[in-house]
């Protein structure tokens, strides 16, 4: 029940936020580099561009999933519904950031992906536990900035 | 106003911090009737956030018993927490909480469409609301757009959206000028009268409890009140 509005929810936020076009961006340039570079690019310069961009896009829209992630659970989300507002964007910035990769078969691409996916959830869970626990004036404050 | 909302009995509540553990609540107990505005006072830092908190549902007492609407919160898992949160009991944090890139109507609109209500229906029950709380023009609006005032009605309207049995305001008046300070406790008594609400208010404003049917204090963890220094001595 709901699955529906908070998958909705979701996108609106992204679409709205400034974090995906971020990645969208990080994510062409990338991919510029590769086709120039080709192969000469070394594989662990690749990861180490691509991970602070995805995490960074993120973090750029942190302060709204935090607030997101607040409002849901103080109006009754269920456990279920929090967990797919978590998973959702997560699984949209990574996609965004490693799938291009992955179809080009390159193996140090397809460990863009996977870490990418890993630091976005890290990131969405980070965002929920503060709003679970952050009902703190400071974090209060700082949301309402 | 005799049937019983909010039961706390024996209420206890503490935090780690660090290596020494701060008891916030301590032996809580207190009624709370149907139609029934109670303003709930005391220093920062005396517990008052915590105990709307765990009356919300958004947190669990270490020890003691919260009964809201009937249902025994400490009887319901994390789905029926949410239940309750989402049908029976509204919190509206001192922040408001509102959701920044959401307009008015759409921050309004929040648990009505977690709860999986009809679009029609939730068209009509946002109108309605919009209307009562007098934001219709406002419904298009972003938040950061918004005065004090507007903005701590936004919240409430999300609150009274779903019709609950109980609002819970942290602070309301916190960020407000006296003139809309009064007119939020104007509006309190108004959602009493209209919907038979009952609404517990969290102030450390000593002028907010004028406005109110009854009054606590509540001082480094103990709150004192009439009632429940009889419930504590039958026990």
């Amino acid at each position: 029940m709901g699955v529906i509005a908070v998958l909705t929810l979701a996108l609106k936020q992204m679409l709205r936020g400034h974090g995906l076009k971020v990645c969208l961006v990080a994510t062409l340039m990338l991919a510029i580099l590769i086709g120039t570079a080709g192969n000469k690019v070394p594989g662990p310069v690749l990861v180490g561009v691509a991970l602070p961009a995805v995490a960074s896009s993120l973090i750029i829209d942190f302060r709204t999933y935090y607030s997101m992630l607040r409002a849901l659970y103080m109006v009754g989300a269920t456990p279920r519904q929090v967990k797919i507002y978590v998973l959702v964007p997560s699984a949209i910035f990574s996609a965004t950031y490693g799938l291009p990769y992955v179809t080009m078969g390159v193996m140090w691409l397809t460990l863009v992906f996977s870490l990418s996916l890993i630091s976005s959830v890290a990131v969405m869970v980070l965002a929920l536990r503060v709003a679970k626990k952050g009902f703190s004036t400071s974090i209060a404050m700082y949301t309402q900035q | 106003m005799t049937d019983a909302v909010v039961v706390l009995r024996n209420v206890w509540k503490s935090y780690k911090e660090g290596d020494s553990v701060v008891t916030v609540l301590k032996n809580v107990s207190a009624i709370f009737y149907k139609g029934e505005i109670a303003g709930i006072h005391g220093p920062s830092g005396s517990g008052k956030t915590t105990l709307l908190r765990i009356i919300a549902g958004l947190e669990r007492p270490d020890r003691g018993e919260v009964i809201v609407d009937g249902y025994n919160l400490n009887m319901l898992d994390d789905l029926g927490l949410a239940m309750i949160r989402n049908t029976v009991v509204s919190y509206i944090p001192q922040d408001y909480g509102l959701v920044e890139n959401l307009t008015v109507k759409e921050n309004i609109e929040l648990p009505l469409l977690i709860a999986g209500i009809p679009k029609e229906e939730r068209e009509a029950k946002i109108r309605e609301v919009l209307e009562y709380m007098g934001l219709l023009s406002k419904a298009s609006s972003y938040p950061a757009r918004l005065s004090g005032g507007e903005r701590q009605r936004v919240a409430i309207a999300r609150a009274l959206v779903t019709t609950p049995s109980v609002l819970l305001a942290d602070e309301p008046t916190a960020n407000l000028d006296w003139e809309n300070a009064i007119k939020v406790a104007e509006m309190f008594k108004k959602i009493r009268k209209d919907f038979e609400t009952t609404v517990l208010i969290v102030t450390h404003d000593p002028r907010i409890l004028e406005y109110v049917d009854r009054s606590m204090n509540l001082m480094d963890g103990v709150l004192k009140d009439k009632l429940a220094t009889l419930i504590g001595r039958a026990q």
